[in-house]
């Protein structure tokens, strides 16, 4: 075997294995390539770089889906991610961007078993995977049309109608029956100090034509400027920035979550 | 030292970009297709830091065709941010239409030497600069090869001036796990042709050692590096993080303690 084929023999095997006549003898033809090793076996060699390949992958896919890792739990997840690794063609060359194709995917196969059996367990299962897709599109969007969205508007935070504030919480999945408490409502309930580090925030905003989900650990400066906004509404941008514990990092994380502003980006 | 940059403290370096670094380096590829907060963080830390750009996705071996929307990106990178070390992997990491990233070791032969230092010297005139390339932590190597590793790279050093990025993290695991000595392996390398080093740690499995990067590096390795150090006292020296990442400050102190040992090495040796 010349080294062109063995390398596209080996990269084959360590994407989908498989088993049948074929794939044995490719499997025969890579062993035969790898030189003897007394410590490490060519099987064993070879199984290093399949688990590699899967958990590396795997990780990528929890990065890029925290919620929805959080949500279905390592085994549902798990299932996810096989089907998403079957059916999707690496075509990234940055691997961060492993996840972006698993709502075309969930568009594409929705009567595929696995596809089904999640979605009718989780109804919300699309919006939640299509919200956080739409975080990295955010992430990665051009920061100067982000600025010059501020500039060409008048500054007015607008909390988005659905969007909720919860305390601590053990599982997301709890959190979906109390989709109908407003935000504002819980700020008036509950003062900033009787809330932990372990608060979560849920919030579900129509966009487009879906729903956006999201649940997110809060720690108690984050908590604070809700409060903030929600009491002294800030009426420019000058105004914004000049709230206490704001930064940078808080008004890219959430300001786009929570206000109006994203739509208008 | 400088420190791989990763997400996880992109707050930390937007709340503080001031740390005692010489250099950060940053993964090319999160970088490549980005023109928010990864781009933003990189065009503040470029005004107080050298970037060293490590890229994964350059499949230098694989036997297709050079991408060059691929090097396109790396070069506007590099433009943005200044970058002082442009680097990739020896391996093979990609088929026609499927990035694997894992990085695979290629035969080591004369052939292949002609055949990958034409790919080099592509690579270097299209950037307008060297080119680094990476030791790999391999798992197996191949029947058909007629060198080593270490007489490959230097080999290809030689024929394209190409420069060498030495992973003493992957020279350990690989002695280890390939059954061979790691200083006899660095005996083999000229260290001038060595632009930085990379150090991380390791899982020990009951049967071998995995390059995962994802624990302090263990003494072996730190003696490995003095070793290089006193031959070569100042190459850049990467730390390099990618799973159980501490905290910023956590980092930072295995940083300095690694610092702190080779600064004893160096002085114990001026004493002799």
């Amino acid at each position: 075997m010349n080294e062109k084929d063995f390398q596209t023999s080996l990269l084959r095997y360590i994407h989908s294995p498989g088993t049948g006549v074929a794939m044995e003898q490719s499997l025969q033809e890579i062993i035969a390539a790898i030189k003897p090793n007394p410590k490490l076996s060519p099987e064993s060699a070879l199984e290093i770089y399949q688990n590699d390949y899967f958990f590396r992958h795997l990780e990528a896919f929890k990065h890029f889906y925290p919620c929805l890792h959080m949500l279905l739990e390592e085994a549902e997840f798990q299932a996810l991610f096989h089907f998403y690794l079957q059916h999707n063609k690496m075509v990234f060359s940055n691997l961060n961007q492993f996840g972006e194709n698993l709502l075309w995917l969930l568009d594409h196969y929705p009567n595929h078993p696995d596809v089904r059996e999640l979605s009718d367990e989780y109804p919300f299962l699309r919006d939640l995977v299509n919200f956080e897709k739409h975080y990295w599109d955010f992430f990665n969007a051009d920061k100067e049309a982000v600025h010059r969205s501020f500039e060409n508007e008048q500054f007015v935070i607008h909390f988005k109608s659905n969007f909720r504030l919860l305390g601590p919480i053990k599982s997301v999945h709890h959190l979906y029956p109390y989709r109908h408490k407003h935000i504002q409502d819980f700020l008036i309930q509950h003062r900033p100090e009787v809330l932990t580090e372990s608060t979560h925030l849920l919030f579900m905003t129509p966009y487009h034509q879906t729903t956006l989900i999201q649940v997110e650990k809060l720690t108690r400066e984050e908590v604070e400027i809700f409060y903030e906004l929600n009491s002294n509404p800030p009426k420019s941008f000058e105004e914004f920035l000049d709230i206490k514990n704001i930064s940078s990092h808080w008004i890219e994380n959430w300001l786009p979550r929570i206000t109006y502003i994203q739509s208008k980006l | 030292m400088g420190l791989g940059l990763r997400v996880e403290h992109y707050r930390d370096f937007e709340l503080n970009p001031l740390r005692d670094l010489a250099f950060l380096e940053i993964i090319s590829e999160n970088f490549m297709d980005t023109k928010g907060r990864p781009f933003y963080l990189l065009q503040q830390l470029a005004e107080l830091y050298p970037i060293h750009m490590h890229g994964v996705s350059l499949s230098i071996g694989s036997h297709l065709e050079i991408d060059f929307e691929y090097l396109k990106k790396i070069k506007l990178l590099k433009k943005s941010c200044g970058a002082k070390l442009v680097s990739d992997h020896l391996c093979f990491a990609q088929s026609a239409s499927h990035h694997s990233h894992a990085l695979l070791p290629i035969l080591y032969t004369e052939e292949n030497l002609k055949r990958l230092s034409c790919k080099v010297n592509q690579v270097q005139d299209f950037l307008e600069c060297s080119l680094s390339l990476e030791n790999l932590s391999a798992y197996f190597e191949l029947k058909k090869s007629s060198m080593s590793e270490a007489q490959f790279l230097q080999a290809l050093c030689r024929e394209t001036s190409c420069g060498l990025l030495l992973d003493l993290n992957n020279i350990f695991i690989n002695g280890q796990n390939l059954n061979f000595d790691p200083h006899d392996y660095l005996r083999e390398i000229d260290l001038n042709s060595v632009r930085a080093i990379h150090v991380a740690g390791h899982l020990k499995q009951a049967q071998f050692l995995f390059d995962n990067h994802g624990s302090s590096v263990c003494e072996a390795v730190i003696a490995l590096l003095k070793s290089v150090i006193d031959r070569q006292p100042h190459i850049p020296i990467t730390l390099e993080r990618d799973e159980n990442i501490p905290n910023l400050q956590d980092l930072m102190d295995e940083l300095k303690s690694i610092e702190k040992k080779l600064s004893h090495a160096k002085e114990s040796l001026s004493n002799e």
